[in-house]
């Protein structure tokens, strides 16, 4: 009820402001215009969504494989653990605009480079919040299994991965949203269809309230992704809902 | 019955009982501080516990007693002195059942947690069916498959103590297992686990500061110094079991202990 309310009344101060204020509507287009965009240019939205949406979840599913090996190897080992957290740190200092155009040499126009630049940016908040929740684990946890003579890997498969769960979609809703920014800068950077480059294309064709209704479906479908991230979890983890060790 | 050796500074084994279970000989142990000296928890520590013994050590706060039961359990290695220690589990004060799992699971996590050492394989199916089976014979059967926050502190604390047993060692080191219950929960724990060993007689090292719990419970109550710990009195609890904690002779003892450890 809140949320209506308060969407409304962004809503509705947008609507005064562009339709009463000093900006021209090419620049901001006032939200019944985007409505309007939204509504005439739906099929040519939904077709180049279809294309944005499917470099978001395979450049996901990447980040996620590529992120579960290296939080476990970086957990398990504090050599890589030195030699390869600063290198992670650093990669994600990286602009798009510096990586994208080199992807696109190596990798050609199709969806390669996308998926690269959307893996290199999720996978960055996956790794740290995985390697802290397989850090918090409880010492005392930890003792226990080695009087139960577990081996590293036993207290990793038993006890430490199933604790990270949570961190890890922590880290995955942080990526998902991400994931959009770094789909619309990767086709920006050259691409043939997708939201990113349909909003190229209309703000150089002046077609500001197309743009802006691009904006609206890819910030709906980040909402959508968390939202169903968060369903997710709390149907597989019920336990990381619950005050844990309170005894009675 | 393998043994594990620390070798210290003073090997004084001869005048220990070789045979025993856990043999503490002279050990000092510190522990580090990030300014200043480091913290001496235990200082010229002596403790034997005889096979199938129940020896209960009680003294105040930060006596050393988690310190005793770490080095006893191989965490850790005595500075000076000799710990020597058949295979010893540990029941920690929190019961440290896995959220996610179910009671049976968390029993079985003892089973489970061994598969692919020392050439043991156990599958799921195996370690679940002798987990369930040691649940079922302490009267936890219908509890199987709750999770621990369906669980009462108590019912919890059981199931810790099943998964403890399940380890498969022959010494058990219960630190301060009730200690987190409410007074009346902590009672009815206390009687549960004199009639639990008593249906599954091991060695005992169990650190606590409930004086009636160590009299209601032991063989022999060892009592702690303060910081750095050693032990002070061995009181002897040649009483029948099971214990009444009415009984003015454990009344008596009781006193006795609380007088030690001032």
């Amino acid at each position: 009820m809140a949320a209506l309310a308060l969407a409304l009344a962004l809503l509705g101060g947008w609507e005064l402001y562009a339709d009463l204020g000093p900006v021209e509507s090419y620049l901001l287009p006032a939200p019944h215009q985007v409505a309007a965009a939204l509504a005439d240019d739906r099929s040519l939205l939904w077709s180049n969504f279809t294309s944005t949406a499917g470099e978001i979840g395979l450049g996901l599913l990447a980040a996620l494989a590529v992120s579960l090996a290296l939080a476990t190897a970086i957990h398990f080992s504090p050599a890589v653990r030195r030699a390869v957290y600063p290198l992670l740190i650093a990669s994600q200092t990286v602009p798009v605009a510096v990586m994208a155009p080199l992807l696109v040499a190596w990798l050609g126009f199709g969806i390669a480079p996308k998926l690269v630049i959307v893996a290199v940016i999720c996978f960055f908040p996956i790794v740290v919040t995985m390697l802290d929740g397989l850090a918090g684990v409880d010492p005392q946890l930890r003792k226990l299994m080695r009087t139960l003579d577990a081996s590293r890997w036993r207290t990793f498969r038993l006890v430490e991965a199933p604790s990270a769960l949570p961190a890890l979609f922590s880290g995955l809703r942080i990526a998902v949203v991400v994931a959009v920014i770094g789909a619309v800068f990767a086709e920006y950077s050259g691409s043939s269809d997708g939201l990113g480059h349909l909003i190229q294309q209309a703000l150089a064709q002046l077609q500001t309230p197309r743009a802006w209704a691009a904006v609206v479906v890819l910030a709906a479908f980040a909402v959508a992704m968390f939202a169903l991230l968060t369903v997710v979890e709390r149907r597989l983890l019920p336990w990381a809902h619950r005050t844990v060790g309170v005894t009675t | 019955m393998s043994t594990r050796l620390a070798l210290g500074a003073e090997p004084d084994l001869d005048q220990q009982d070789l045979a025993a279970p856990i043999v503490v000989a002279g050990v000092s142990k510190s522990y580090p501080r990030r300014r200043g000296p480091g913290v001496l928890a235990l200082a010229g520590f002596d403790l034997s516990v005889g096979a199938g013994e129940v020896v209960a050590v009680v003294g105040p706060s930060g006596c050393g007693k988690t310190t005793l039961l770490e080095l006893v359990c191989g965490l850790s290695r005595p500075d000076a002195g000799q710990v020597r220690a058949a295979p010893a589990a540990l029941m920690p004060q929190s019961d440290l059942l896995l959220p996610w799992s179910t009671a049976l699971d968390n029993a079985a996590l003892a089973l489970r947690a061994r598969s692919g050492r020392l050439d043991v394989r156990v599958s799921r199916a195996q370690a679940r069916a002798r987990a369930r089976a040691l649940l079922e014979a302490f009267d936890l059967g219908e509890f199987a498959s709750a999770r621990p926050h369906e669980l009462s502190g108590g019912m919890r604390q059981r199931v810790a103590f099943v998964r403890t047993l399940l380890a498969g060692k022959p010494v058990l080191c219960l630190d301060e297992p009730f200690g987190a219950l409410d007074a009346i929960t902590r009672q009815e724990m206390q009687d549960w686990l004199a009639a639990a060993l008593m249906r599954e007689p091991r060695t005992v090292l169990l650190v606590t500061h409930d004086v009636e719990e160590a009299v209601l419970v032991a063989d022999r109550v060892a009592v702690v110094s303060r910081r750095p710990g050693r032990v002070g009195a061995e009181i002897e609890v040649d009483l029948p079991r099971p214990r009444e904690r009415t009984d003015p002779e454990v009344a008596m003892l009781r006193q006795r202990t609380m007088e030690a450890l001032r």
